[in-house]
């Protein structure tokens, strides 16, 4: 089983991208991914693969429902088949009120005598689900803040890849992510892994080694670096698809470079699945 | 490491609540060092990969002057010898850039580096990363003129 959240405390540094790119390379390995989209912002990984559900329609069922025990069908259906072989369970608006929701669901189990975590809920319902069974990878994607998101997202899978801006706020954020995992660790009384470190939009030569270091001297791992692949990345956002899909149906001419971005992508998948596959 | 993060996995979620808590933290703290140690090697020997092929990319034709073996800047009389006067037109930002970049360099060779060497070893350097170029073209607007 190889369970992890992609995480990063600044937001636009690939996050979304970098899940939806690994859920495709691990399915081109042959692996059977969900990947769960928490984070409620409208450019969510929901968006990016071209998923289309009424995220706005508060009746409709959908994961926020099933966290706070208001399930309105059954788990299964709220997961959608993606394009690239592996399926998603997609975000949705009420998402942007679980802190609140959670808050709520507690006090009223309380009220009953009943256990309630609010931090550990999506494992719950995923082990009830019996999710663990039909898939051997899960990747989630949480909103770029502090909150119940990110700590359901970091128990249900107890493992991190973090994107990092290749500056030294990046490694700051890194640091600043330590703190929270720490206290995560405790609270939830699991071990907390990171996978790897990816650090995204590395220029030049020699800053990218400065970075590689100081990524070491922390005691982590940064298998593959990406330099500015905007162009790629926005044409995956431009096109709604993953970089595999982007650059197999929308380029009309082979671009090396592009190859080997893909190429990295792989190798980091491979990379993560040797570290976190357990 | 006990007060920081993991290099590594975390513990499996999804294993049964009752062995997660009976596992003993050493054991599980052990396995985690071992991945760590692995990992900061490979990821020691591919980072010294990377350097060391940049920086063989990045001698051009001439380094030494046309009197023989001496480097270049050991042989010139000048910070202009064999050189042609080229104009430039940078934005404000880049003129700060070069700046930054020059205090860089200057600092990694212990040395003051005259502008003027840095910009032809920017030139060269840049040779050797046309893909990383047209990327940067690409987030000025060449994109929207590709295909």
């Amino acid at each position: 089983m190889l369970t992890y959240t992609t995480y990063s405390e600044a937001g636009g540094v690939g996050k979304s991208t970098l899940a939806a790119n690994l859920a495709d390379a691990h399915a081109q390995q042959g692996r059977d991914v969900l990947v769960i989209d928490l984070d409620p912002q409208q450019g969510s990984l929901t968006y990016l693969l071209g998923i289309t559900v009424p995220r706005d329609d508060g009746e409709a069922d959908n994961i926020a429902r099933h966290l706070i025990n208001r399930p309105k069908g059954s788990f299964t259906d709220l997961v959608h088949e993606t394009p690239y072989d592996f399926d998603i369970i997609p975000s949705h608006n009420m998402l942007e009120r679980l802190p609140s929701l959670l808050t709520q669901a507690e006090e009223m189990a309380e009220d009953l005598g009943e256990s309630f975590n609010t931090n550990d809920r999506l494992r719950q319902v995923l082990a009830d689900a019996n999710v663990p069974d039909k898939y051997d990878t899960i990747i989630i994607d949480p909103p770029a803040t502090a909150g119940p998101h990110l700590y359901n997202a970091v128990s249900a899978t107890r493992s991190l890849v973090l994107p990092v801006e290749p500056t030294g706020k990046g490694i700051q954020s890194v640091e600043g992510i330590q703190d929270m995992v720490v206290n995560l660790e405790t609270a939830l009384e699991a071990d907390i892994g990171v996978l790897a470190i990816v650090p995204n939009g590395v220029g030049q030569t020699t800053n990218q080694e400065q970075y590689l270091e100081q990524i070491r001297e922390l005691g982590y791992n940064a298998p593959v670096v990406f330099g500015d692949r905007s162009a790629l990345f926005e044409g995956c956002w431009d096109q709604r698809c993953t970089a595999f899909y982007y650059v197999g149906y929308h380029r009309t001419r082979r671009r090396d470079y592009e190859v080997e971005t893909l190429d990295k992508i792989r190798d980091l998948a491979a990379h993560i699945q040797e570290v976190g596959d357990q | 490491m006990t007060d920081s993060m993991k290099s590594g996995a975390g513990s499996d979620p999804f294993a049964d609540d009752s062995d997660n808590k009976e596992e003993s933290p050493e054991t599980s703290d052990r396995t985690t060092q071992e991945t760590t140690t692995q990992d900061n090697s490979e990821s020691e020997s591919e980072a010294d990969g990377h350097s060391s092929a940049d920086r063989s990319g990045n001698s051009g034709s001439s380094d030494h002057t046309d009197e023989g073996d001496i480097p270049y800047i050991l042989g010139r009389n000048t910070v202009k010898t064999d050189r042609k006067m080229v104009q430039y037109f940078l934005r404000d930002e880049t003129m700060n850039l070069e700046s930054d970049v020059q205090h860089a360099v200057e600092q990694e060779l212990g040395t003051d580096v005259y502008l003027t060497d840095i910009r032809e070893a920017l030139i060269r350097v840049g040779a050797n990363h046309v893909d990383e170029l047209a990327d940067e073209l690409r987030g000025w607007g060449y994109r929207y003129r590709e295909d």
